[in-house]
């Protein structure tokens, strides 16, 4: 017995051994993990059970010039799913349930409630009928069972998020986060801009100024379980959201709505079919007052095309595209495919749609170049002063073309304008004249002025992918070109370096920048920085200058821009109009500069007309009266009385003749006999309405509607709805549902506008007949 | 032989006799001063199962939304329940086992078998059986049943030559019938643990090099086998050399308990502050409850507790071969053997440097009647340290 014991005891010491060995190994593991690879391992830890929370920064607000709020941002929520405690709580509460229905049939006794056992289907409810999200989408979601934080939905509205939240089921998740507002709806859209549904600028100013408005996000890094629960007492760390500054523009909301309104009747009347745009601008300083692109948007659904030519240009492109797909398919099945056949794509409805969009949100004042066609007279003409190559009255003759090398070169009039001083010239915008003082000043001084005018360069105004056009450079400037040059075509430049060479050409000779920023503000309110104007270069003398406006009033007074001629107001300006590329396609670009008072320029406006289809189409037809519209209505704003002659005094009021029951013809005569225009809609023969109605009063050159079909009624007018009374979502619905937009007077923030504030007043008023789409500025207040 | 002689004497009467006599006989009712539970071995046991239970409590913070208590008051009953069985134990011969070992080891083997069937039927798990509130598995008590039966025959005449082929291959048949009521629950770690207590207390007893070599190749050939013929499940087996390879996926759990462990360092984030229980570390109240304790203690409370039960295992060894009898010493050993190779196994797989198997840490692991036949076997221990000559404390 002794002897086996002490073999026993010898084994029974070697499995000891080794169990004491293993036993020192593990500790040496938990060394090595604890503190070899400690770091490393707590690192990890850290990653996988903190969260970072992003405090949304309050986004600055827009200004305009008297501190109007453009866009401004209120507080809103993030909505997130949390699909991994959706579905843990959801199976612990069936468990339960489970449990205790199986104790109720042992014991008997009532289950109880368990109102989590259907979680997901609530929370599908609840997400469905509030945020307007899909059922599909959101039971895919749910299926993810590992994820435990999904957005749902950002700038969720509070009231929007009360109710969510009011339902109170777990897994649904809010974050703060603040929500951009337009009060006024698509004014300024292209020139704003807009914010992505992270609060990043997109486009125009916010994208730009994204930096300045942005601000610095704050964050909550703290712990949580794995199913993004709350831990009781773990480590949190909290860096405060820094709010964006402001900015003040120098635009004038009035103005941009007066260019806005103005520039909305020329698109729609025009059949214009690549937009039109417009700048008015301060030549004295460079200051955007306005600058209007049409078509336009609403910036808070900035991805929804509501203009029927763009949508029609939808289907267009996408049959087109497809039909050259179909085309190439074809020749590669044939065998035989041409050059890039094979690039070609199908292209679905929505890819043709954001095509559309992304051309609806371009600032075409900005972005896009153009032919400026005879407004470009207008620096040819100064520098030729400047260089005094040419008097006022050298007098030129006009055979309705001119030889030039070996091309004849055509003016606008076939006929000719015959002997004619250099004035009569500028006045009747003859090519010939043009061609012949380009060629007396040569191309190396031509090209000085062109580049001294800043046609070349871009001019740096803050707006994403500003162009500066193309043209000929001093060696590829032979006689044709610089004939073609001197009356502004062969060559492109955009709508702002446009206004900006003729501000120059006005404003006694300086260049200057355009600037749309005013002041910049801290988040307080306090101004942090103003901008001041800034004089590029002197391009012409004063004495040129004054010359210049006074040949360019003649323009208005007596010559080619006699339809931007407003009784009582100075107004100088230059018609032009250039035929796209290719030649012959029936596609121009009417437009008009002019600029006001024409002794001593405050304003200068520039309208681009962009492929109208409707006889007529030149500048000094359909261009000129807008910017006339525009001046005098602005002037009127800014407060320049009008001087009227005794001549003008005359024909200030005229009484509306009765049309109804006459021919289009014969009313078309009898109206513009009186100094009115006449817009006829529908395509009826004979007038069966008329606005405004027969005897009432109006002003030289006002626009008297006649409609020859009953079916245009409905379409073209409405009668204004009362919204007194109501709060903002209503009268927007209001107005809305009768065809109207809605635009907010006076400086009311979002959040008061959600608070209680009622509609005190409208403009214009209830029972009013307007037309279509036309906006009704409706005042708020407690 | 005393021992032997009153089973025959009895062995004619009334089962209800029997028992009435033998618990007469049997069970120490006045404990002599010779007679003491060596107090070393108390003490471990008691430390052992109030940080266990302590530490329970802390890691089931997380988890218990209703009732933070509701975990550690059901494991606080089964420690209850789990003293009063060590205190019969303690007081009651350990040749009862002996003479029962048969009927012992046959009723257990009968659960064992019973268990997969019985799941089956009732689609339930396959490892336990629900008597009343009581989940029984019974390859717990397997464990002790083959401790009990292979000691008493280890120990007797018939069987104790180990140098018989014929006797070896009596025992590896043994085992070879529990592995395989193992294999019907899948439940893998607990063939492993009892293939490995079996082949200790072989190993002990005397069994021949020849075997043990042989046996060694026999693992070895089987390893390698399962390695060609299921790459998969080996693969995912080998997932521990590598865990962060696949952290979302197979890697997830050791990846969790090496952050909870490394999170740890040296004196640990603080008892109830364990970020790793809420929801990212997988069975953080079971197989992984270690890996709290080193988060929470540190480096300093992970070796405590692994001190612990060292201590518990060389105090355990030292009564075992200091008792009575070989009996004594082979089921004393083996008891020290399951405890050890569980706390070894658990530690290695939350250190991750072994796979991951579902072995419980004793006395801290939450669940079942593991807790309550552990601490039986325990009481067995210290009823072996009564009447053994180890130097008393």
């Amino acid at each position: 017995m002794s002897r086996g014991k002490l073999s026993i005891k010898k084994r029974m010491n070697v499995v000891l051994t080794v169990f004491m060995g293993v036993f020192v190994f593990l500790t040496g593991a938990l060394a090595f993990r604890q503190f070899i690879q400690g770091p490393e391992l707590r690192a990890g830890a850290e990653a996988l059970q903190t969260r970072d929370q992003k405090i949304a920064s309050k986004r600055g607000n827009i200004y305009d010039r008297n501190m109007n709020i453009l866009a401004t941002s209120g507080t809103a929520e993030r909505i997130y799913l949390n699909p991994k405690l959706i579905d843990e709580t959801e199976s612990e509460a069936r468990e339960k349930k489970a449990e205790a229905e199986k104790e109720a049939r042992e014991k008997g006794g009532a289950v109880g409630e368990f109102p989590n056992v259907n979680l997901s289907e609530k929370v599908v409810n609840v997400l469905t009928t509030n945020l307007g999200v899909s059922e599909e989408w959101v039971r895919e979601q749910l299926a993810k069972k590992d994820r435990v934080s999904i957005e749902v939905k950002s700038n969720v509205e509070k009231s929007v998020a009360d109710k969510v939240r009011e339902a109170d089921l777990p897994g649904i998740e809010f974050t703060g986060d603040t929500k951009r507002y337009y009060p006024n709806g698509s004014l300024a859209a292209q020139l704003l801009g807009y914010c992505g549904k992270d609060g990043q600028g997109l486009e125009g100013l916010e994208n730009i100024l994204d930096d300045e408005l942005s601000g610095t996000a704050g964050r909550v890094r703290s712990a949580k379980s794995a199913a993004n629960g709350d831990m009781p007492f773990q480590y949190e760390t909290y860096e405060a959201a820094e709010d964006g500054n402001n900015v003040i523009l120098t635009v004038d909301k009035t103005i941009q709505q007066i260019v806005e309104n103005n520039l909305r009747t020329a698109y729609e009347e025009n059949n214009l079919t690549n937009g039109a745009a417009s700048i008015v601008m301060n030549p004295k300083n460079g200051e955007i007052y306005a600058m209007a692109v049409m078509p336009t948007y609403d910036l808070s659904d900035y991805n929804t095309i509501t203009d029927d030519t763009l949508l029609a240009q939808v289907d267009e492109l996408l049959a087109d595209n497809n039909r050259k797909y179909a085309e190439a398919q074809a020749r590669i099945e044939a065998g035989e495919p041409e050059k890039g056949d094979k690039d070609l794509k199908e292209m679905t409805y929505n890819e043709a749609y954001g095509q559309m969009v992304i051309k609806m949100h371009r600032n075409k004042a900005v972005v896009d170049s153009y032919e400026p066609g005879s407004t470009f007279k207008t620096v040819t003409a100064s520098a030729a002063l400047e260089e005094d190559v040419v008097k006022l009255d050298d007098t030129f003759v006009c055979t309705g073309s001119k030889i030039v090398k070996d091309r004849e070169i055509h003016c606008s009039n076939r006929e000719g304008h015959g002997t004619e001083t250099f004035v009569e010239g500028i006045m009747n915008s003859c090519n010939p004249v043009f061609m012949e003082v380009g060629a007396r000043l040569g191309a190396e001084k031509f090209d000085k002025y062109f580049k001294a005018f800043g046609l070349t360069e871009k001019t740096g105004f803050l707006i994403p992918g500003e162009s500066k056009g193309s043209h000929h450079t001093l060696e590829e400037l032979g006689p044709v070109e610089l004939a073609t040059s001197s009356f502004g075509q062969t060559f492109t430049v955009t709508p702002l370096q446009m206004i900006r060479a003729v501000s120059a050409v006005v404003n006694g000779g300086y260049l200057m920048e355009p600037h749309i920023v005013k002041a910049y503000t801290d988040s307080e309110g306090n101004i942090t920085e103003t901008v001041d104007p800034v004089t590029v270069r002197r391009v012409i003398s004063e004495e040129t200058s004054a010359t210049m406006r006074e040949v360019l009033e003649k323009v208005v007074t007596d010559g080619g821009g006699k339809a931007a001629y407003v009784k009582g107001y100075r107004i100088g300006g230059k018609t032009g109009t250039s035929e796209k590329y290719p030649r012959g396609n029936g596609l121009y670009v009417a437009s008009f500069v002019g600029f006001a008072p024409a002794n001593d320029p405050d304003i200068v406006c520039l309208i681009i007309l962009d492929e109208p289809h409707d006889v007529p189409i030149y500048g000094g037809t359909i261009a000129a009266p807008v910017a006339g519209a525009i001046i005098s209505e602005t002037l009127q704003y800014l407060g320049y009385e009008p001087q009227y002659g005794d001549e003008d005094a005359e024909s200030l009021k005229i009484n509306v003749p009765g049309i109804t029951g006459k021919t289009v013809e014969e009313a078309t005569s009898e109206i513009e006999e009186m100094g009115l225009r006449i817009t006829v809609k529908g395509e009826g023969e004979t007038v069966l309405r008329q606005i405004p109605a027969e005897g009432a009063e109006l002003s030289g050159g006002s626009l008297v509607i006649a409609y020859t079909e009953e079916a245009a009624d409905s379409e073209a007018d409405i009668t204004v709805p009362s919204v007194s009374g109501k709060s903002y979502s209503q009268s927007k619905s209001i107005l809305e549902k009768a065809g109207l937009s809605i635009a907010i007077e006076g400086n009311i923030g979002p959040e008061e506008l959600e608070e209680g504030s009622l509609a005190v007043s409208q403009n214009p008023a209830a029972g009013t007949v307007v037309q279509n789409g036309s906006t009704v500025y409706v005042t708020f207040g407690t | 032989m005393e021992a032997r002689r009153t089973v025959n004497r009895t062995g004619s009467r009334s089962v209800k006799d029997t028992i009435v006599t033998g618990a007469r006989k049997n069970f120490i009712w006045r404990v002599k001063r010779n007679q003491r539970v060596d107090f070393m071995l108390f003490v471990l046991v008691i430390g052992l199962l109030c940080f266990g239970l302590i530490m329970l409590f802390s890691a089931s913070q997380s988890t218990t939304r209703d009732n933070i208590y509701s975990i550690i008051i059901r494991q606080a009953t089964l420690a209850l329940l789990g003293l009063v069985g060590m205190f019969f134990a303690s007081r009651l011969d350990y040749h009862v086992y002996k003479r029962h070992c048969k009927v012992i080891f046959g009723v257990v083997m009968v659960l064992m078998f019973a268990v997969p069937v019985w799941g089956m039927a009732s689609h339930g798990a396959t490892r336990q059986i629900e008597i009343g509130p009581i989940n029984l598995q019974p390859s717990e008590l397997c464990k002790f049943a083959l401790v009990i039966y292979m000691a008493a025959l280890l120990s007797g005449k018939k069987h104790s030559d180990l140098s018989k082929p014929k006797n070896v291959t009596r025992y590896l048949v043994i085992l070879v019938i529990i592995a395989l009521a193992c294999f019907f629950q899948s439940h893998l770690s607990a063939m492993l643990l009892i293939l490995a207590v079996g082949g200790i207390m072989l190993f002990v007893a005397g069994l021949p090099k020849i075997w043990v070599i042989s046996m060694g190749a026999l693992m070895a050939v089987g390893g390698t086998a399962l390695a060609v013929l299921e790459p998969y499940r080996f693969r995912r087996l080998l997932i521990f050399l590598h865990p962060f390879s696949d952290v979302r996926g197979d890697g997830w759990q050791i990846v969790n308990s090496l952050y909870a462990v490394g999170s740890g360092g040296l004196l640990g984030v603080g008892f109830g502050q364990s970020r790793q229980k809420y929801g990212y570390l997988p069975e953080a109240l079971n197989d992984y409850i270690y890996a709290i304790v080193c988060e929470e203690l540190g480096f300093v409370g992970g070796i405590f507790v692994l001190l612990l039960f060292a201590a518990l295992v060389i105090r355990g060894s030292q009564i075992s071969f200091a008792a009575r009898d070989n009996f004594g010493t082979y089921l004393g050993f083996g008891i020290v053997t399951i405890v050890a190779l569980q706390v070894l196994i658990n530690v290695g797989v939350v250190l991750s440097v072994l796979p991951s198997t579902g072995m419980q840490l004793p006395f801290f692991s939450s669940g079942g009647t593991s807790l309550i036949i552990m601490m039986y076997g325990l009481g067995i221990l210290m009823n072996i340290s009564r009447t053994s000559t180890q130097n008393k404390i």
